[in-house]
């Protein structure tokens, strides 16, 4: 059986990853079966449309609220709340605050605020022209293609010369990597990305899927601009938890193969009052080593 | 500097300045900001205050028509005429009103009020009702004002009549009681009645009494000035009828009477003057004779008292006669030491019998005459001798002074609901009516207000529903990255109770002025009702302002909680769009 337990603020220290401690030791002596999200690594969940990716990856998040352990009781997996701390409202909002960062599959851009306000409400302390400038003269140093580059500080120059005007305009695309860099910028811990490339082109595919990468070890480009805020400590190792139905690299490179995909697990969700048969997700763990 | 300290009380609140200004000014797709909702909702709430404040102008003006109706005390005095009532039952009915303090009354004069004639120097006004009061009449005495006002010959008077007259206060005027014609009796100094009263002419002796008298004095502060006046005015031109008392500040030392002809020989007692006032009389006396045709002759004669001035020179002792056919100049007659004014003094009935004077024409023309005279002279004096009054108990004076009592007030108008007893129930039904409508319209304003809040919290809730649908989304990517439900609860709590704020500031200015302006209503009321508002911290529009602001908080901590709380924030972030 494989149990995923929430974090808690006060055991969400370095190199404890997202499992409660307390609860390993009182209600699963398995340690091997529990599904610790660890610093260091990606989580992808995969598998067919509606068998509740998203709502695991909320449940997960704190963005749905769960109630025990009897929600979504799987064959083989079994969710459960290991302290009632977390129940509370304000804990969690703390944790999101201090630790969380989330990209949606819609990039949920809150259109009555300008683009720079979308920003500044994450990260008081971001000049977006400095910032963002500087992440344009940082997109120089990536090892990608020169028109790659081009286009990615094309779109970033977009978004500093709209930044007082609503995003309302901006492409899906575009509000997508708005909503990309909002995550970035955000001090935190952990990033949930549902499926975060939806709706974008393959160079800014691309991007994020590299940044994401590179976020595990605080090396991607906004690390800069998160240090800015002191609300969190940034740790030495951040997690990537998220959704992704294909990677694009499965079909051109095999990047993260050679990166030491540890961990490859099939899960079992079965919806509560759902009549239908187990659905199997699957969930890839790689490794930044 | 206005944006500084916005955002230093936000920083102090621990706000985001951010969202706190989208709360007001949410971007619109075409990048302007949307000040269409805070406006609507900023103007309903100023509308709605100026409602109030419409209301409370009303009940301000019902206190304002109170309080001048009852700061005047002439509104508490009433003139009772008890006519062939049950005297007795209406009386004992008062003296139980008297013993707990809630009237007075006194007995009245039989023979006024009286229907008098008033002749002022350009005017002449027949049959003005004039009271006489007594001057023991205490409340009567503090609506005037003045002290010892019964024993100073004044008359006090509507400012419409004054204005009728052509008078200002201090001039004098004749009076006589209409029905009779021929001479004045009486002049009397104005005062005027400085607050409005049913009473427009009173005074506070009996000067039309059978065997009152009234003299005039005019005062100079120059002898040579007076007797220019007394010859060439009084005696010369004008020829007023003698006797003619003169004398230095209130001793009366000389009269001058006709001898023969009624106008023709004066008597000056010289000798009489010099030795009770031992005046300076130089050795030469300077005369001047002037005959008729104007032809002067200057004399200068060695005074010797005992014979003084020998001219037309009766053998009457140490007295001085001359013919009326001149006039006399005398210098340097005055003491040394009395600083006291000479005067001329004239009897008003005496001196202007129709015996005398037996044109009644000339009578009045001559009397008349008289108050020319008193802009001549440095100052008049009028001195009276009055008659007692007849009291009579069918007239009576009642001060009340329980108008607030409506109840009271009500309970005596139905007592004295006698057959032929006469008061001014106008005015006693004028205060019962303002105070029950001031009641009527405080009740009126707490419905009114009950009724704007009822509305109001429909309108906030109604706002709410439809924006809050709009906030969904972003209250939901908000709490997702982690903002606290406290610090939404702060940005929209304090963002409607700025807008609450705002919109009462506004209703108070402007909407409450020119609602009360397009209502009648003078800005002066406005102005009062409004600082009375600003300066009382319990009142109707204050209250109002405090139940707004609280059942706004209440309304939007309810709703936002609601939705704040919300277990699944995902399901908010959905909303968008």
């Amino acid at each position: 059986m494989i149990q995923i337990y929430f974090p808690v603020k006060k055991s969400f220290r370095e190199g404890e990853g997202l499992v409660y401690e307390k609860a390993v030791k009182q209600k699963n002596k398995q340690e091997k079966d529990i599904l610790e999200l660890r610093p260091g690594y990606i989580y992808y969940f995969q598998g067919k449309n509606g068998i509740g990716k998203t709502t695991l990856l909320n449940i997960i998040s704190f963005l749905t609220d769960f109630d025990g352990s009897t929600y979504i009781n799987g064959d083989k997996i079994v969710i459960g709340q290991t302290d009632e701390s977390v129940k509370k409202t304000d804990s969690k909002n703390e944790i999101r605050s201090q630790y969380f960062s989330y990209i949606f599959q819609d990039p949920h851009i809150i259109n009555i605020y300008t683009i720079k306000e979308n920003l500044r409400i994450l990260n008081p302390n971001i000049d977006i022209e400095d910032d963002l400038g500087f992440i344009s003269d940082k997109i120089s140093e990536l090892d990608i293609e020169e028109k790659e580059k081009d286009y990615l500080r094309d779109k970033l120059n977009k978004i500093i010369s709209e930044k007082d005007n609503s995003p309302f305009y901006l492409s899906g695309g575009e509000k997508q990597l708005l909503s990309f860099i909002r995550a970035m910028i955000k001090p935190s811990n952990v990033i949930f990305a549902d499926e975060p490339w939806a709706s974008m082109d393959i160079m800014l595919k691309e991007f994020i899927e590299e940044e994401l990468y590179k976020y595990l070890t605080n090396d991607d480009i906004f690390k800069q601009i998160r240090n800015k805020t002191k609300k969190n400590k940034l740790t030495q190792k951040n997690t990537v938890v998220g959704i992704a139905h294909k990677f694009h690299h499965e079909k051109e490179d095999d990047r993260y193969g050679n990166k030491d995909v540890k961990w490859h697990h099939k899960i079992s969700i079965k919806k509560l009052n759902s009549r239908r048969k187990n659905h199997h997700l699957n969930l890839t763990r790689y490794a930044t080593n | 500097m206005l944006k500084k300290a916005v955002h230093k009380v936000l920083s102090l609140l621990k706000i985001n300045p951010d969202i706190f200004r989208r709360f007001f000014f949410r971007k619109r797709s075409n990048n302007k900001n949307d000040i269409a909702m805070p406006v609507v909702f900023v103007i309903v709430i100023a509308s709605s205050t100026s409602i109030i404040s419409l209301s409370t102008f009303e009940l301000h003006s019902y206190k304002q028509r109170i309080n001048k109706f009852v700061s005047n005390r002439w509104n508490k005095i009433y003139d009772l005429y008890l006519g062939d009532a049950d005297k007795e039952g209406v009386k004992q009915y008062l003296d139980s009103l008297k013993q707990k303090g809630f009237l007075d009354y006194r007995v009245g004069f039989q023979e006024y009020p009286k229907m008098v004639t008033l002749r002022s120097r350009t005017k002449k006004l027949d049959n003005i009702q004039a009271y006489a009061f007594s001057g023991k009449f205490d409340e009567i005495k503090k609506s005037v004002d003045i002290q010892n006002v019964e024993e100073k010959p004044y008359i006090f008077l509507d400012t419409a009549l004054m204005n009728r007259l052509n008078v200002e206060e201090n001039d004098i005027i004749f009076l006589k009681v209409s029905n009779i014609g021929g001479r004045y009796r009486q002049a009397l100094r104005v005062k005027p009645i400085d607050k409005p009263t049913r009473i427009k002419c009173f005074f506070f002796d009996n000067y039309l009494g059978f065997s009152s008298k009234c003299k005039l004095r005019y005062n100079y502060d120059e002898l040579e000035e007076g007797f220019n006046f007394l010859f060439k005015d009084l005696i010369g031109e004008n020829r007023i009828p003698t006797p003619i008392n003169f004398g230095y500040g209130d001793e009366l030392f000389g009269t001058i009477k006709r001898k023969k002809d009624p106008l023709s020989d004066f008597v000056l007692p010289v000798s009489y003057v010099q030795s009770k006032y031992n005046l300076n009389i130089p050795d030469s006396l300077g005369l001047t004779i002037k005959h008729s045709g104007g032809k002067s002759e200057r004399y200068n004669k060695n005074i010797d008292l005992n014979h003084p001035i020998k001219i037309d020179y009766h053998q009457m002792d140490r007295m001085l006669t001359f013919d009326s056919e001149y006039t006399l100049e005398l210098q340097n007659f005055k003491t040394e030491s009395d600083q006291s004014n000479f005067f001329i003094e004239l009897d008003m009935i005496d001196n202007f019998s129709y015996k005398k004077i037996r044109n009644n024409r000339t009578l009045l023309e001559k009397q008349t005459g008289l108050l020319d005279y008193s802009n001549r002279s440095d100052t008049v004096t009028i001195v009276s001798h009055t008659d007692d009054f007849q009291k009579n108990d069918t007239y009576l004076f009642m001060n009340y002074n329980k108008l607030d009592s409506v109840s009271l007030s009500k309970e005596i108008l139905a007592k004295l609901n006698y057959k032929n007893v006469r008061w001014d129930t106008g005015r006693w039904t004028t205060i019962i009516n303002l105070n029950e409508s001031l009641k009527k319209g405080r009740k009126n304003v707490r419905i009114l207000i009950l009724v704007n809040l009822l509305i109001f919290l429909i309108f906030l809730n109604i706002k709410f529903l439809l924006r809050l649908k709009l906030e969904f989304h972003t209250i939901g990517v908000l709490k997702c990255f982690g903002f606290a439900n406290l610090d939404i609860y702060k940005v929209y709590i304090f963002g409607y109770l700025i807008h609450v704020f705002i919109g009462l500031i506004l209703g108070i200015f402007p909407f409450s002025y020119i609602t009360g302006l397009l209502a009648g209503h003078e800005l002066s009321l406005i102005n009062y009702a409004l600082m009375d508002s600003l300066v009382h911290p319990f009142n109707f529009l204050t209250g109002y302002g405090a139940v707004l602001l609280v059942s706004t908080f209440v309304a939007v901590a309810i709703n936002l909680n609601r939705l704040v709380k919300k277990s699944n924030i995902y399901e908010l972030i959905k909303y968008e769009g």
